[in-house]
């Protein structure tokens, strides 16, 4: 979820800009709209952004400033209820910012190497796919060895489909098998170990072919679409016909409003564009600052002075009609706020939904002979924990009797438990929700064929996501022996996980002005 | 229907105006109200179109706002595209709500003439 709006920090140097780039629009200047409510504020800053995003995509600037039409209504809606008489009109100031509901994190996606890539901090291997690309680098090591750090980039075919097809909520149906399927290639970041023997130009550790089996917890699907519209969507619902109905009250309530307001939004399409026009160049945040001066500034005299000074009348039906309108507003926000909750609810259903996942692996090992692995990868949600178990087999590419190995390397089994704590990073606002810290225990039994000897590995990590996008996961693992040396050990790993969605959101958020 | 701009229209009277809006990498989740009243999806489940008739009396309009609910894993590529048909002529398409976008519930204005 995002909260965007632009401070007014220099009224002054606005004006100064204003002036310079619009002298016709200098007396409008003169009338700055001083304190206005934080979501007329808001809904003209958002308005003024797009309008620069359309004119960045090559839109005109004319026809770019006619996209102030999205939000005109509305911000006269606000501008009315602020300048009525009354205490109830004026509820209109205690309206915070709307935000658009969206996604809290997910944790079900692998985006690290695998359990045993070179820089891996996990011990049980979770079976979510990702769609999109997605990069993790980490650092440390857990079962071997040799430390290094990894770079896993993983990927899914039903990319490749959006290359021919629509990526529709059609295809997205009919394509289904094809997001079942994934593939990563891990590459060893740090291949310093001269002993190292057959690692190649590319720096191929792993790489790994999953197919989900049971399950799927993409937003996309119609069963969370569903699911969104039975507890989310009433909510949203209610604002939409709160606003409809407030804009249509201040609008079409009084001719003379109507008029005044139809000519002001016109003129003051002229004025933006001029402004376009002739501020090439500015930074992009200075140019939605002035932008959003403008419109409030044109509000103000079009539009609330008008009224305040009774200079237009709105009739006592249209003042009800605004009042009612204003007050189902506040209640739609105040819901929405829960909504938040709800849909945090939703995705947690769908993140422990069951989900079986088969995974093949090839180890291209920086030390000792290839191998590769088979997986049987599920999770699920056993009240309260989220329970991961693994089962796994592996076997070489090429035995090698000087080392007493034969086929099949080692087998074994893993078991995961992992719970969620609050987190108390990164919230900034009493009402930003933050991903949860998690934490969780592991078990691993496997037998290694060339020692005869089984392996016993316990581990303890907590995942700690410090700002949107980036989480640090910390783990202390006990290990009977290695595959390597016959002694048992006791090791911590600290790395950290991008999310590059998130990131490409949070950047947008804030470049979004 | 003939446009003024890209969210303002001009209909006739008992005209049928069609909003159909199609998510691309996203979820069709898609919410829209007229005047206060709710707007039933009359679409399929992968495709929300909003039907509305005209009513108001000339000089008035129609606001309409459609929600588009984006999540946080749609990538920032998503969007959702907007196809607006009158009843009477006029089809338009040029109308695109990106997540990239600021605003993700344009509202759109149907003045009867």
């Amino acid at each position: 979820m995002v909260i965007r709006w632009v401070s007014f920090k220099t009224p002054l140097l606005l004006m100064t800009l204003a002036c310079w780039f619009l002298p016709a629009a200098g007396s409008l200047w003169a009338q700055e709209y001083e304190n206005p409510p934080e979501v007329l504020r808001d809904a003209a800053s958002r308005g003024a952004a797009d309008i620069l995003s359309e004119l960045e995509r090559g839109t005109p600037d004319t026809a770019a400033a006619q996209s102030l039409d999205e939000v005109w209504p509305r911000l006269v809606f606000y501008t009315v209820a602020d300048a009525l008489p009354g205490d109830d009109p004026h509820e209109v100031r205690g309206l915070q910012a709307y935000r658009y509901l969206a996604e809290l994190g997910r944790t079900d996606k692998q985006l690290g190497a695998s359990s045993s890539g070179p820089g891996s901090t996990s011990l049980a291997e979770k079976p979510g796919i990702p769609e999109l690309l997605a990069l993790a680098l980490e650092h440390g090591a857990i079962e071997q060895s040799v430390s290094g750090t990894g770079l896993t980039l993983s990927t899914s075919p039903y990319a490749f489909v959006r290359v021919l097809e629509p990526d529709n909520a059609a295809n997205f149906e009919q394509y289904g098998l094809w997001r079942r399927i994934g593939g990563s290639v891990t590459f060893d970041m740090r291949s310093e170990d001269p002993t190292v023997a057959n690692v190649d130009i590319n720096q191929v550790a792993e790489w790994s072919v999953r197919v989900r089996v049971i399950g799927d917890r993409s937003t996309r699907t119609r069963k969370f679409t569903k699911r969104w519209s039975e507890v989310v969507q009433p909510k949203i619902q209610a604002r939409l016909n709160a606003l409809t109905k407030g804009t249509s009250a201040a609008i079409d309530g009084s001719p003379e409003l109507r008029d005044a307001a139809d000519s002001a939004s016109e003129a003051l399409q002229g004025q933006i564009a001029g402004y376009l026009q002739n501020s090439d160049g500015v930074p992009r945040e200075q140019r939605i600052e002035a932008i959003t001066a403008l419109t409030l500034s044109t509000l103000k005299t079009s539009v609330f002075d008008p009224i305040s000074e009774s200079r237009i009348k709105l009739s006592e039906e249209t003042f009800r009609a605004i009042t009612v309108a204003m007050s189902g507003l506040v209640k739609a926000h105040e819901d929405l706020f829960t909504a938040q909750q709800d849909l945090g609810g939703i995705l947690d259903e769908l993140n422990r939904s069951p989900l079986l996942t088969v995974a093949f692996t090839h180890h291209t090992k920086v030390q000792g002979s290839a191998y590769s692995d088979a997986k049987l990868l599920f999770e699920t949600h056993v009240a309260p924990f989220d329970a991961v178990v693994n089962g796994f087999i592996s076997w070489y590419d090429h035995p090698d009797p000087a080392f007493n190995q034969e086929s099949v390397r080692d087998f074994g089994g893993t078991v995961e438990l992992a719970g969620s704590v609050k987190n108390p990073f990164g919230r900034s606002k009493k009402l930003d929700v933050v991903e949860p810290i998690l934490i969780s225990a592991a078990y691993q039994l496997s037998r290694l064929e060339e020692a005869s000897d089984a392996i016993h590995i316990a581990q303890v990590k907590v995942s700690i996501p410090v700002t949107t996008g980036v989480t640090l996961p910390l783990s202390v693992t006990y290990a009977s022996r290695t595959d390597l040396i016959d002694e048992d050990e006791v090791r911590g790993n600290f790395g950290f996980s991008l999310d590059l969605d998130k990131l490409y959101a949070l950047a947008h958020a804030f470049t979004g002005l | 229907m003939k446009r003024k701009t890209r969210f303002r229209y001009d209909v006739s009277q008992g005209e049928t105006v069609t909003i159909k809006v199609t998510p691309i990498e996203t979820g069709p989740r898609v919410t829209a109200a007229d005047n206060g009243e709710t707007l039933e999806n009359s679409g399929g489940p992968d495709t929300p179109t909003f039907e509305l008739e005209v009513t108001q009396v000339p000089g008035n309009s129609h606001f309409v706002i459609v929600e588009c609910s984006f999540l946080d894993d749609d990538p920032n590529t998503a969007h959702f595209d907007f196809e607006l048909r009158g009843s009477k002529g006029g089809v338009f398409k040029d109308v695109v709500v990106r997540k990239t976008n600021q605003i993700w519930d344009p509202e759109f204005r149907f003045t009867v003439s």
